[in-house]
């Protein structure tokens, strides 16, 4: 939704922070472009040296199953 | 299309005020659609059965009353009915035809057990 | 038992934006919705449009903006069908706005109409109009950071033009690195480097909308 003009979807979008294990440099990376990539993700951030991943998504776009699919998909062990 | 938008919010609907009744099986949704939304009501089945799969909307059925667009001319003040989104009095020059019907996108009543 | 309901099935807007998309397709018009920020180029874009395919095909124009008709009176030049909405202060277009003026186009002389949006990388991507597609202009000039700051509206297009790449050697623009997060964002997004000045990009751009019209009058 737009803050300063108040229009767009009143339910609003959804931020989690996830306590991942298994990153490497590499996959970090892999893992930040597959998230990004779903329809309702809009923002990954990941550390890939402490593991915490902070995701901005719409509920309505994109399930949490498919966002823990990608986590599954790396090997990475994600927790809330 | 965007039947499957119009499917998701008729399953929305339903079960909200199907859990808020403790229904444990919807029997039926009355739907109200004006034909101006343009909307496939085979598409539309299809994509609710789809949804429906595995809640209490499952095998429900849906009974759409198809409201005719009709608009009433500013001028000469005779109905008629709209054909091909043209919005123009038939009869008079320059008239505009107010709608009077044809607009609605509803879900009007549901049947439950 | 029976419940009483009657309620709405959509947001007002998707429920116009419906309306005017059945609208369209009765009329077999292809609709694009160009958004982009202020001064990207959407409008310049345009004017290379009108030139390009002036002939081919039939089109026509809503031009949208907060105030003045600066925009539509560039579009006139070409001899196209073309209204201006003001919003006076909205920072979007809508789904009603686009009726109003639609209703006064002749729909069924047209095969292509281009809305083009007020010059806002946020907003508009939340609305839908009743278009068959959304395309983004974004200018380099803008910065190679600004797909992921703006993430919905380059999730929601079809296709990105990035414009002036004629000035690319004055600019910091990273392209590769653009270009990786746009796709990162929407795999498989169309994405063409463009200039108005030097018309790189135009062609492709003009035939991937030569495309779209077809497949419309195909489907």
């Amino acid at each position: 939704m737009c803050k300063e003009c108040g229009c767009g979807e009143t339910n609003g979008n959804t931020r989690l922070q996830f306590n991942a294990k298994g990153y490497t440099e590499a996959s970090a990376k892999d893992v930040e472009k597959s998230l990004l990539g779903l329809p309702g993700v809009l923002y990954v951030h990941i550390h890939a040296h402490d593991g915490e991943t902070t995701i901005d998504y719409n509920p309505a776009k994109t399930k949490l199953m498919d966002i823990l699919g990608v986590f599954g998909k790396y090997e990475v062990e994600a927790s809330l | 299309m965007h039947e499957m938008a119009i499917a998701e919010g008729i399953l929305k609907i339903a079960l909200d005020y199907g859990e808020k009744n403790h229904a444990k099986r919807i029997g039926e949704i009355g739907l109200l659609i004006g034909e101006m939304s343009g909307v496939e009501i085979d598409a539309l089945e299809f994509s609710f059965r789809m949804l429906a799969e595995g809640t209490i909307a499952e095998g429900t059925k849906l009974s759409v009353k198809r409201v005719p667009l009709v608009g009433r001319c500013g001028k000469c003040g005779k109905e008629f009915h709209i054909e091909h989104y043209d919005f123009w009095c038939p009869e008079c020059k320059d008239g505009v035809l107010t709608l009077l019907s044809g607009r609605e996108m509803q879900v009007e009543y549901l049947e439950v057990d | 038992m029976e419940i009483q309901v009657m309620k709405n099935i959509l947001g007002e807007n998707d429920r116009i934006a419906a309306e005017n998309q059945a609208m369209f397709r009765d009329k077999g018009v292809y609709v694009i919705n160009l958004m982009g920020s202020p001064g990207a180029g959407k409008t310049s874009v345009l004017e290379k449009t009108m030139e390009r395919l002036k002939g081919e095909l039939r089109m026509a124009v809503i031009e949208g903006d907060l105030f003045t008709s600066k925009d539509a009176e560039r579009i006139e030049k070409y001899d196209v069908p073309v209204i201006q909405i003001n919003t006076s202060g909205g920072c979007h277009l809508d789904a009603a706005m686009v009726q109003k003026v639609a209703g006064k186009m002749e729909l069924g002389d047209l095969d292509l109409l281009i809305v083009e949006n007020v010059g806002n990388l946020v907003c508009p991507a939340e609305f839908a109009v009743g278009e068959d597609a959304k395309g983004v202009v974004l200018s380099i000039t803008e910065g190679d950071d600004k797909p992921l700051k703006y993430p919905l509206v380059f999730k929601e297009s079809s296709i990105a033009l990035l414009n002036k790449v004629d000035i690319l050697p004055y600019c910091n623009f990273d392209m590769k690195s653009a270009k990786a997060d746009i796709l990162a964002l929407h795999p498989g997004m169309k994405v063409v480097e463009v200039s108005c000045t030097t018309g790189q990009g135009i062609d492709e751009w003009c035939n991937w909308l030569k495309d779209r019209v077809a497949e419309k009058r195909r489907g």
